[in-house]
């Protein structure tokens, strides 16, 4: 997926204009996400697998390099082999590579965050491959030719209708409104594909030093499809996500799909511990893993580490109220919500997203929703005043804060300040009580906010008594 | 440099996360109260699993081949007879005149038939570990998903058969806990059932005499 995460204010406007997108689906399709949250948030012991779920993502990034070696030791040991990325090439590169050498053809893939990051599906095309996604949503969005709008349910601004004639126009199905119907014909289009994939790609929610396990997490069963019946399986993962022990793992599995979906327990997790071992009837017989940097080095080298907590739950995402407004596709990346709102710019460079830290009200909801308790307010704020972001206010923006600071330091000024700003505002105030078509810059500041117009008799001449 | 070592030379030279956060050993937090069968039953139920309570093995597979004939089940894939703790299913077949598929025929099985190695009671969820004789695709290929569980076997939650059986994980190369049937809710969070895996999973609980 190309990065457009510079145009978040531009994108984002269109966004807002668009009523289908915020009325019938933001609203409409998220409330069971949200009340599961709310369900969720009354439950007892939520508290303690927050804090237990947080520290055994902490243990595991205080020993990212040891638990990554020991992850490595344990799948060799057991056949598979490991590999390493430095960059999103690198790992497109090597994926690539893998499966020419298995001269695959087709390669089916499940959901997997890390190879949107990379793009690797339109590496894999170049070469020649047919690459199919089988996540029911991510192959909606494949056939659309479209990306996905949200982590966890990558098809939320698309409405049945649009799947329905989709389906229609790519697949040859009737046109239906039954969900399930759609569902079924594209169950036996990949069905089809399952069964002649050369290689299947997986991510990785999760991996498991301790025994060198790596665990999938899906409602579908494409997770187990693609682990299973294609002759090779590379499974793709980020760094980060990798725990110590299985004590630790369960804290998280327990954790993830009552936030991410309100469940009380994903359909499956898939633990694979290398190719088929000797004696078993089936599963692939080739294991691959590539673990890919990217960049989460220099983020664990940053004032924001903490963000490398994140297990892409997507409860942030449905807590917020700028993205439940706009939109995953407004953030222009793989990464949306305030999570990509933090990450985004780290990843892919402060000056490639600079307006994405600023999409935020700071409200603080993305943090009591997070099951890691990431201070995703606290580091939008720092990022905030990070060096490119800085500059991009410009120097009539630091001329403004530096005169703000003077008059708050100096009360006469601010009294004097008030009394002059309530005459000279007269002619703009409108009949609702709000300041309306001021001249200037103070209009591109109006053009989405409302501000009331200064009452007729200030607060501290009200606070002074009566008017003698 | 290799990418490996550039990526653990600059994760070991890493600042990371701030020192101070106290992170202690994880406790168990989510429990079952009252009896764990039940608890079983009622929450494999809430995830749309069917539960057959049987007494014994004999009346397990008893049950096994009314349900077989009541449903007109014809073909079938299921693990190898000694992946059952006790013997019976080769019976039950012939018995039902229901046909047990060959491997590369098991895309068209009306049913798959498998044991457990384990249930848990927190969440109605049963645990399938690949071995000799446990093949992993007859609980993911046919529409319809039959699970022996013994009773024994029930263990309260995920944690307590993981931290009991990290060790042996990795003799599986592939291990599977199943909670009900293959859902998605990608179509406007319309629930639908049997996406990819089974639409329908049956659980045979056989119960101690
Ligand atoms: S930041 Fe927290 S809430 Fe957001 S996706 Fe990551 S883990 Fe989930």
């Amino acid at each position: 997926m190309k990065p457009v995460a510079k145009d978040f204010i531009p994108a984002s406007r269109i966004a807002l204009a668009d009523d289908h997108l915020r009325k019938a689906i933001f609203a409409g399709a998220m409330r069971p996400y949200l009340q599961a949250a709310e369900r969720w948030a009354e439950t007892s012991g939520r508290e303690r697998l927050r804090t237990q779920a947080r520290e055994a993502r902490v243990r595991a990034l205080r020993k990212l390099p040891e638990l990554l070696e020991r992850l490595e030791k344990n799948l060799l040991s057991r056949g598979a082999k490991v590999l390493w990325a430095a960059d999103a090439e690198e790992a497109n590169r090597l994926i690539a590579q893998e499966c020419v050498a298995r001269d695959a053809r087709l390669v089916v893939k499940g959901k997997s965050m890390v190879t949107e990051e990379t793009g690797l599906n339109q590496h894999l095309e170049r070469a020649g491959m047919e690459v199919v996604e089988s996540d029911l949503g991510e192959f909606i969005i494949q056939l659309a030719g479209e990306t996905p709008s949200h982590i966890i349910a990558p098809v939320l601004h698309k409405s049945k209708d649009a799947i329905a004639k989709l389906f229609s126009e790519r697949l040859g199905l009737p046109l239906t409104d039954d969900p399930a119907e759609m569902m079924r014909a594209a169950r036996s289009y990949l069905r089809e594909k399952f069964l002649r994939a050369d290689v299947g790609i997986s991510g990785v929610n999760l991996a498991v030093a301790e025994t060198g396990g790596l665990v999938l997490v899906t409602n579908e069963g494409n997770g187990r499809m693609v682990t299973t019946l294609p002759r090779t399986h590379i499974a793709v993962m980020g760094l980060e996500r990798v725990v110590e022990s299985w004590k630790d793992l369960a804290s998280i599995v327990q954790l993830l799909p009552r936030v991410a979906t309100g469940q009380s327990v994903s359909t499956y997790v898939s633990i694979i511990h290398g190719p088929r071992q000797q004696g078993e009837p089936d599963g692939p017989e080739e294991l691959v893993l590539v673990i890919v940097d990217n960049g989460r080095s220099a983020i664990l080298n940053s004032d924001y580490a903490e963000s490398l907590l994140c297990i892409r739950c997507g409860a942030c995402l449905n807590a917020c109220p700028v993205y439940r407004r706009v939109g995953g596709h407004a953030y222009g990346w793989v990464y949306p919500g305030p999570i990509g709102s933090v990450i985004s710019p780290l990843l892919l460079g402060l000056a490639e997203a600079p307006d994405l830290p600023m999409a935020s009200s700071l409200c603080g909801a993305c943090r009591d929703a997070c099951p890691v308790k990431i201070d995703l307010p606290e580091m939008l704020v720092r990022l905030r005043a990070e060096p490119p972001m800085r500059r991009k206010g410009g120097r009539m923006m630091s001329l403004g804060m530096k005169m703000w600071r003077y008059v708050m330091l100096h009360p006469s000024v601010y009294r004097w300040g008030l009394a002059a700003t309530r005459f000279l505002t007269r002619p703009w105030h409108g009949e609702d009580g709000s300041l309306r078509g001021l001249p200037g810059p103070a209009s591109a500041w109006l053009e989405s906010r409302d501000l009331p117009a200064p009452a007729p008799r200030s607060f501290r001449a009200l606070y002074r008594g009566p008017e003698r | 440099m290799t990418a490996r070592e550039a990526v653990l030379t600059a994760l070991r030279s890493a600042r990371g996360l701030p020192v101070g956060e106290q992170v202690t050993e994880p406790i168990p937090v989510l429990q079952v109260e009252g009896d764990p069968t039940h608890a079983f039953e009622r929450n494999a139920r809430a995830l749309l699993a069917e539960v057959h309570r049987t007494q014994g093995w004999q009346a397990a597979w008893q049950h096994l081949e009314s349900l077989i004939r009541a449903r007109g089940w014809q073909t079938a894939a299921t693990w190898g007879a000694s992946a059952f703790p006790q013997p019976g299913l080769a019976d039950v077949l012939a018995r039902s005149g229901c046909r047990a598929l060959q491997p590369s025929d098991w895309v068209s099985a009306d049913v798959g038939i498998t044991g457990a190695d384990a249930g848990i009671a927190a969440t109605g969820t049963i645990v399938l570990a690949s071995g000799p004789g446990k093949p992993r695709s007859v609980s993911l290929l046919p529409p319809v998903h039959v699970a022996l569980l013994a009773e024994s076997r029930i263990v309260p939650t995920i944690e307590d058969w993981l931290v009991v059986n990290a060790q042996a994980l990795p003799q599986s190369a592939g291990v599977v806990f199943v909670s009900g049937p293959s859902r998605s809710g990608d179509i406007e969070m319309v629930v639908t059932l049997g996406v990819h895996g089974p639409g329908e999973v049956h659980i045979v609980l056989v119960c101690s005499e």
